[in-house]
């Protein structure tokens, strides 16, 4: 029990600490290095979408890259185009894509294993086809452009936080989505809603056997996992100010499972680090001009044979155990 | 009494696993049902358990029209059960298991989890309370934090018997639950099914071994080929021709 305890401090200790390291980030960081970490906490918060459908829940959701599409373009196009400003498009666009969700899930959650891929991954081509060709409200190939900033924030004691000038500014109003998304997420997957998640994943049949509503555990899943995905894509529209279309593309969605299965799936953790991780390995290797994708693939491939479970997943196994033998090396060494 | 089965008939294409099927399992009883391989007592728990539709006929549990419905809502109308092949959460911890097998008594959802309302609070301590109880009543205490990779057949068969029992049943279903142990673990989970039917809960077993069978029944159902062949207690059905034909003979030439 004790140690229980000193664990679970731990754990909020090493969260804490985390966060203001990730406050004082901006101070110490070059704007190249700030926009790449703004990246990582968008594609953080995909990755965390994912994870909840896909890895807690075992439902291979494909149609991901569908959902930040629709978070991103709805959010541009009602700001581009109606005006509205970013917190006002924000909200309608993720009321849309839970609506989205809703209709997709209905239909398709009724299929399973590879069907339910299939299907997912059909809904995502059509969404990326309709957002190309519908030219006259997407602006098609040539993407949308000229997306406003958030509205400056007033400060009460004069000043204002301006998205125009400041890079930190962007980076703070993302970072805070993301944190805010951690904890949702670190709340749903230790409640008994989340242990139903998983059970789901493990034994469809005696999870309806016990009394859960195994459609609904999955339609709950892949909404919140479809809302996630939508607010990361309605901030990476406001932070970048230009979309198009093949951010809708199923692509996005493979993306997102890399980082889940290198960060370690079904882990809290896990799909934060597979997106730093990767992402700033990607960076570093486009030294390697264009044998960088050949690289990353290799180490890809390499960590998924050598670490299936995943970074975190790995630490999560060996870690109890390594903590074992130095606890009983030290009883020796007393 | 407390479920009722009338003419019960499920077919697979041309197969037909139940043939129009009438039993009665009264409230507090332990009642077997008994039958050589393939006779449909396992399709009999899927009917009744909601995993199958039957095909025609009729289940009625507290005097309530159960028949067709999901599996999650029979599940929450009191009828719990096991699976053949000894089915648990194999990620879970022992405990894990039993804490989600109570789940469905949550009063909180989803939103209460994040929003950390003093019902979800409520809930998740209950349920905890709830399970170490369960743990207690089937034995598993000392090993609730194994991971289920290091727990034994014996430890399976009692874990699936006691998520089961973490629905708080009326009524439990469960097919062969001594099948695979040694005779000494038999007696140990035997003397846990009279637990559970001294604990108030209705038993309905399906089960080969009939020393296992003779000794705990208060009701037998012998069936072959899907159709009754016996009913009634254990002196009828040990005496009844049909029976020993079909079944104990069949047994002994064994
Ligand atoms: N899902 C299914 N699809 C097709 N046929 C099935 C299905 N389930 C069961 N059957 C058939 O129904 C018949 C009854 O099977 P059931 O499993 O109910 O027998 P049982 O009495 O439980 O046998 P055992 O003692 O071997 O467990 C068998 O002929 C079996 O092959
Ligand atoms: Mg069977």
């Amino acid at each position: 029990m004790e140690n229980l305890l000193k664990l679970y401090t731990t754990k909020h200790l090493l969260f804490a600490l985390l966060i203001v390291a990730a406050l004082v980030f901006p101070l110490v960081a070059s704007t190249y290095t700030l926009r790449i970490i703004t990246m990582c906490c968008i594609w953080s918060m995909l990755a965390i979408a994912l994870n909840l459908i896909v890895g807690y829940t075992g439902q291979g959701n494909l149609g991901l890259g569908a959902f930040f599409g629709m978070g991103a373009y709805t959010t541009g196009l009602l700001m581009v185009k109606l005006g509205l400003n970013f917190w006002l498009a924000l909200i309608i666009a993720l009321a849309l894509t839970v609506i989205l969700a809703v209709l997709i899930g209905l239909p398709t959650l009724r299929t399973k294993g590879a069907y339910f891929a299939i299907a997912t991954l059909c809904f995502n081509i059509i969404f990326t086809t309709v957002v190309i060709q519908w030219d006259a409200l997407t602006k098609g190939q040539t993407g949308l452009m000229n997306i406003p900033n958030v509205p400056a924030i007033p400060l009460p004691f004069g000043g204002q936080i301006d998205f125009h000038e400041s890079l930190a500014a962007n980076y703070y109003l993302v970072l805070i989505f993301l944190i805010l998304t951690i904890v949702v997420i670190y709340r749903i997957v230790n409640s008994l809603t989340g242990k139903s998640f998983l059970a789901v994943r493990q034994d469809e049949d005696l999870a309806e056997a016990i009394g859960i509503n195994t459609f609904r555990a999955k339609l709950l899943s892949f909404t919140v996992s479809a809302f996630i995905a939508g607010l990361a894509g309605g901030l990476y529209a406001v932070y970048l100010g230009f979309i198009a279309p093949a951010i809708t593309s199923y692509g996005i969605t493979f993306t997102a499972i890399l980082y889940v299965v290198v960060g370690g799936a079904a882990t809290v953790a896990g799909p934060i680090v597979g997106s730093f991780l990767l992402t700033v390995i990607g960076e570093q290797l486009t030294a390697f001009g264009t044998l960088h994708l050949i690289i990353y693939g290799v180490l890809v491939v390499l960590s998924i044979i050598y670490l299936p479970m995943g970074l975190v997943g790995a630490y999560q196994m060996f870690w109890p155990q390594i903590w074992q033998k130095m606890k009983r090396g030290k009883v020796h060494a007393a | 009494m407390l479920l009722k089965v009338d003419n019960l008939v499920k077919s697979f294409g041309g197969l037909v696993a139940i043939d129009a099927l009438d039993l009665q399992v009264n409230k507090g009883e332990i009642f077997s049902i008994i039958g050589p391989n393939g006779a449909g007592k396992t399709t009999l728990f899927n009917v009744i358990s909601g995993k199958y539709r039957p095909s025609s006929g009729k289940i009625t549990f507290e005097g309530k029209d159960i028949t067709g419905l999901k599996p999650y809502n029979i599940a929450r109308r009191g009828i719990a059960r096991t699976f053949q092949v000894t089915a648990v959460f194999s990620q879970f911890t022992v405990f894990e298991n039993i804490v989600i097998g109570h789940q469905l008594h949550a009063k909180s959802g989803m939103f209460g989890a994040v929003f950390g309302t003093g019902q979800a609070h409520k809930d998740a301590r209950e349920s905890r309370e709830k399970s170490e109880k369960i743990l207690e009543f089937t034995g598993l205490t000392d090993i609730s934090d194994k991971p289920i990779a290091n727990t034994t057949q014996e430890e399976r068969k009692r874990l699936s018997i006691g998520l089961a029992l973490a629905t708080d049943p009326k009524l439990i279903l469960l097919d062969e639950p001594v099948s695979g142990v040694n005779m000494q673990e038999m007696d140990g989970i035997i003397d846990l099914i009279r637990k559970i039917r001294d604990a108030g809960i209705t038993v309905c077993l399906i089960e080969h071994k009939m020393r296992v069978v003779m000794g705990i029944s208060d009701r037998i159902l012998a069936i072959n080929y899907g159709k009754k062949i016996a009913e009634g207690t254990v002196k009828e059905v040990s005496s009844n021709q049909q029976v020993i034909d079909a079944y104990l003979g069949v047994k002994d030439a064994a």
